[in-house]
């Protein structure tokens, strides 16, 4: 397959049916996405519509039942694409080293260089001094940059980034939103980023894709025009931001109130609400 | 540099996916029980092939047929009966005598410091010692006869069940006792409503080792006192060269071993119903 | 100092002391409960002529090998069922009816096969902490979180990669506590099997003492088998620390 101009990713037509005890369920259909090369895309949408499923399915982790996803390689010396997990994903066994670490020792990278890599996203991601450190030893907001740091250090072409902050507190969330931001700005990874935080798609993406809830199919689209380089911090205040998500949760609300678990789930809409 | 492309199919979640085969054998049930049948019966073919073609000797290894003869016979005139009911009963003498007392022993280490300082020194400095070589001491005090195997099996189950009550007592997290001090919960009512539910999923782990430990026991006992049960019969049909008879004891230990497991099971099932089956 | 403190260090002297009290007052018969002065004198002349030492030296030796070989197998075998659905499958059956049995049932067996020689002991040490290991290992490998085998795959790790970065170092609790049950029960069986189809090890002391009725030896057998439990499991838990430096302590 051929993918056209700059994009990255090219997700066709895209669908998903589950085979349960009391028959098949369909969590996605008709999916029909694309990213540009280093465009930040987020992807919101009410809890259970599939969002999760689509990402695991660019990255190979899950079969589509229906379409494809093309991935465009530009560097056969890079990997693809890499996962970033919550973090319970961080492996046990191994240090904070040895997890940022990992993907270079699969791929064979000689000591030497994987101990320079790994000293840059120590530093970056403010885990110095912990570099011997196993994960029990971590808070939960450490052992996220940690897995933050396992994906960045494998130096992927695209990184797939499963809602990474929902389990942290709101000041670790916001250091962590400018590192990652960082990151992506110095090396122009394509990312895919999912979440069910409107704040979060809007202070992040260049896009923000919504879904509906089940069967998940993509409801609208929004270009966040804020100039880059953000600071998160000050983003809080700008009006034009204010606006953005008064705007997204107009278009979401409609998905969230069929379901009211959601509500009270969705972080994202309560924030909205206030 | 020309782009390439992956379409995204290739990979699989897991390696026991990417093992899976198509076609009719997809099917996961279908292909587990194929699979199953096609291991017990290679199993049997093998044995039915060294044995009835005479390449091992059957004085050491009889052939099925030899064997379900034996069992049929030993069901028959009620030899086997007559000594699983005596391991049954000095069995489960013991391990009710050893469970109870460690239930007893080990909620009272738990939830009394003073208990738990009195017994405790005593109880570790004895717990390492393999239970089975008190043997012949207990026959020099009960003397020889049911008692010793009855003590042996009870001592042996009685020392896995305080280790684990009170690591399960132990483990009851904090938030708990402060539930319970806000809403003015008498300590016997605690006991009664968090204390024992709580430690209740590792109690039972502990009895099911405490049995499995119990049938290990008891067939040893009762090979090195003699005189009855499936222990001593299983020496004694070697001695008369009755090997199939042996065998046929082995089928009745496993079953019966198999049973116990299946029982205790579905105990914890029973009383257990809120943890998640592993 | 805090009242459990004093009770914790009285409780088991006041009981050696009753019991060394009585025993001088012949209040009870020593031939049955002999004090504690005579055994520890007992266990000086055991030491120094060497025949506690060589017998305890058999049955550790027997138990060393059979370990060995069993749990190596265990692991090996457990590792490999735990990966592949087929070989449970396939085995699982045979596994589940034969994991039942005590497996001290099976030493007329072994006698039969090779003789009282030590074969027939080791072998069934080994047998025994196999199927132990086995079961452990197997839970271990299964019981391996999905996220990581997801983690791993996504990196692109090769299977003999997962199996060294992930199902060996993510089953090693399970397969430590395996190894430590197994040898808790390897104890019971070479006492067991000494004690049956042995004249040496420290098993054939006990059951000596007892036909000679000489229960102050019988009980020096018994303290030191109850050493060799206790330093081995404090063995056991210092190896573990060392091995699973990730794990968190609980006291």
């Amino acid at each position: 397959m051929q993918l056209s101009g700059d994009v990255k990713i090219s997700v066709n037509n895209v669908g998903k049916v589950f085979g349960r005890r009391d028959g098949p369920v369909s969590v996605l259909q008709g999916i029909d996405l694309e990213a540009r090369d280093g465009e930040f895309v987020c992807i919101i949408g009410p809890s259970g519509c599939g969002k999760t499923t689509l990402l695991r399915i660019c990255a190979g982790l899950e079969r589509a039942s229906t379409g494809t996803v093309s991935l465009r390689r530009d560097d056969e010396s890079r990997p693809s694409n890499t996962m970033v997990f919550q973090e319970q994903s961080v492996f046990p066994w191994k240090t904070v080293r040895g997890n940022i670490e990992y993907g270079l020792l699969v791929r064979g990278v000689p000591k030497s260089e994987r101990r320079r890599i790994s000293d840059l996203y120590i530093e970056q991601l403010g885990l110095g001094g912990f570099d011997r450190s196993y994960p029990h030893q971590l808070s939960g907001g450490m052992k996220q940059r940690v897995s933050i740091g396992r994906a960045f250090a494998n130096d992927p072409e695209i990184l797939l980034m499963d809602e990474p902050f929902a389990n942290l507190d709101e000041q670790t969330r916001m250091v962590l939103q400018e590192v990652l931001l960082g990151t992506w700005q110095d090396t122009g990874k394509t990312v895919l980023f999912i979440t069910h935080s409107l704040d979060e798609a809007i202070a992040l993406g260049d896009r923000v894709v919504v879904m509906s809830s089940r069967p998940g199919e993509i409801k609208a689209e929004f270009r966040v025009d804020l100039p880059r380089p953000r600071s998160i911090l000050s983003l809080k205040s700008d009006s034009r931001f204010l606006g953005l998500v008064g705007q997204l949760w107009d278009t979401l609300r409609d998905e969230v109130t069929g379901l009211a678990e959601v509500v009270d789930t969705s972080r994202g809409g309560q924030e909205a609400i206030r | 540099m020309t782009p390439t492309f992956i379409v995204s199919h290739g990979h699989y979640a897991t390696l026991e996916e990417a093992l899976r085969p198509r076609g009719w054998l997809r099917q996961d049930w279908t292909r587990q029980a194929a699979l199953g049948i096609v291991g017990v019966g290679a199993f049997f073919t093998v044995w039915s092939l060294l044995t009835y073609l005479g390449l091992i000797d059957r004085k050491l290894l009889p052939t099925p047929h030899a064997i379900a003869v034996a069992f049929g016979g030993s069901i028959g005139d009620g030899t086997l009966a007559r000594e699983l009911g005596h391991t049954l009963s000095r069995v489960l003498t013991g391990f009710a005598l050893g469970t109870s007392a460690g239930l007893v022993v080990g909620f009272a280490m738990a939830l009394s410091r003073h208990a738990k300082a009195v017994i405790y020194p005593v109880f570790m400095a004895t717990f390492p010692l393999p239970k089975i070589a008190l043997l012949p001491l207990s026959m020099v005090y009960l003397g020889v006869g049911e008692a010793p195997i009855v003590a042996v099996v009870a001592l042996s189950a009685f020392y896995l069940l305080p280790v684990n009550v009170m690591a399960a007592i132990g483990n009851i997290d904090k938030v708990y006792h402060d539930v319970a001090q806000n809403l003015n919960v008498t300590p016997s009512l605690f006991r009664r409503s968090v204390a024992f539910p709580y430690a209740l999923p590792m109690v039972l782990a502990a009895i099911r080792s405490a049995w499995a430990i119990s049938l290990i026991v008891v067939i040893a006992a009762e090979m090195l006192v003699g005189g009855s049960g499936l222990g001593f019969l299983i020496w004694q049909s070697v001695q008369a060269g009755e090997i199939e008879v042996m065998f046929s004891s082995f089928v009745t230990i496993g079953i019966l071993g198999y049973g116990s497991h299946l029982l205790i099971d579905g105990l914890t099932r029973l009383l257990v119903p809120w943890q998640v089956n592993v | 100092m805090r009242s459990e403190t004093i009770l914790a260090v009285a409780s088991p002297l006041a009981l050696l002391a009753i019991w060394q009290g009585v025993a001088v007052a012949h209040l009870i018969d020593t031939r049955f409960l002999p004090p504690p002065s005579q055994l520890l004198g007992e266990l000086r002349d055991g030491l120094t002529s060497g025949q506690l030492v060589r017998d305890a030296a058999w049955s550790l030796g027997r138990i060393a090998v059979g370990f060995a070989v069993g749990a190596t197998a265990g692991v090996i075998v457990g590792a490999l069922a735990g990966l592949s659905k087929t070989f449970r499958a396939l085995f699982g059956p045979l596994f589940a009816a034969m994991y039942p049995i005590p497996k001290t049932a099976l030493l007329p067996l072994l006698v039969l096969v090779f003789g009282y020689s030590e074969a027939s002991k080791v072998s069934l040490i080994a047998i025994s902490s196999f199927f132990l290991v086995h079961v452990n290992t197997m839970h271990g490998v299964m019981t391996i979180p999905q996220v990581f085998i997801e983690v791993a795959r996504d990196c692109g790790a090769s299977r003999t990669q997962f199996i060294r970065t992930v199902a060996i170092p993510g089953a090693l609790p399970y397969i430590m506590a395996g190894l430590r049950l197994a040898w808790t029960v390897e104890l019971i069986v070479i006492v067991f099997v000494e004690m049956t189809a042995a004249t040496n090890g420290l098993g054939a002391y006990i059951m000596a003492s007892w036909r000679l009725f000489e229960v102050d030896r019988m009980m020096v057998g018994l303290l030191l088998l109850a050493f060799i439990g206790l330093v081995s499991n404090l063995l056991f838990d210092l190896l573990i620390r060392r091995l699973i430096p990730w794990k968190e302590q609980c006291s």
